[in-house]
């Protein structure tokens, strides 16, 4: 199953890459930006906006 | 439209902070996803008028069931769905939304190839206005969203003080950069 899983993803990245119609640098910037900017506002405290949300 | 997908979808943090900016970059490039796992199979396609000299918005698409108007909606609903069982139904709401967003901004770009039925079912005219026509004004468009998206995700990390503040200037000026880095490397065709 994992090696199912694996060979998937390895499969649609080639493809993205290749034939995905994204040059292979805009494809890699776009994983850069989901995972990178992702996690750096992953680290940020949110509960005082949840706090304001809620109130409003 | 690569960019502009990305710029709105870092822009809607400011007016849903609760949801994580990852789940907000990934909505706005479901379709896009869905449409790759399709390609593997056969079913959706995508290639450059010029393969030799791939050129911003010289595409053609073949993608008649991620982006037709029905198949979008649809994939925006149970996506939308799916993300209200974890962050509740004003989240659902704003991820489906983002996710159909793509379809809008593409029926912008796109050459009419945009079907209304999933499979263009009934040879209904194809959809899209064209504006990859003109490169610099797309580019313009794109570039515009980049831009206001980063300003925008930027402002919605105002309110917080502290330590917190730096990691959030931190966020917003690699989201900014990346953003930016984007465009460029999209348009160059790179």
């Amino acid at each position: 199953m994992i090696r199912w899983i694996g060979w998937m993803c390895l499969n649609i990245l080639q493809r993205m890459f290749n034939k995905g119609g994204y040059g292979m640098y805009s494809m890699l910037i776009m994983l850069i930006l989901v995972v990178v900017a992702g996690w750096l506002d992953s680290r940020l405290d949110w509960k005082e906006e949840n706090n304001k949300e809620k109130l409003s | 439209m690569i960019t502009g997908h990305f710029g709105l979808a870092a822009g809607v943090k400011k007016i849903a902070p609760r949801l994580p900016l990852w789940s907000l970059l990934l909505a706005t490039f479901l379709l896009d996803v869905i449409f790759t796992v399709l390609s593997m199979f056969g079913l959706e396609s995508f290639a450059p008028m010029n393969p030799a000299h791939p050129t911003y918005g010289e595409v053609i698409i073949n993608a008649y069931y991620t982006h037709s108007l029905v198949g979008a909606l649809l994939i925006s609903a149970l996506a939308g769905w799916l993300a209200s069982l974890r962050w509740k139904k004003e989240g659902g709401t704003v991820i489906g939304a983002v996710i159909f967003s793509h379809w809008i901004l593409d029926l912008l770009v796109h050459r009419p190839d945009l079907p209304i039925l999933p499979g263009n079912l009934g040879n209904l005219p194809l959809l899209g206005f064209g504006l990859w026509e003109y490169p610099v004004l797309s580019a313009i468009i794109e570039l515009t969203l980049a831009l206001g998206g980063a300003y925008f995700y930027y402002r919605s990390t105002m309110e917080l003080k502290g330590v917190q503040r730096t990691r959030a200037l931190a966020a917003s000026a690699v989201t900014g950069a990346l953003l930016l880095a984007l465009f460029i490397v999209n348009v160059m065709g790179l």
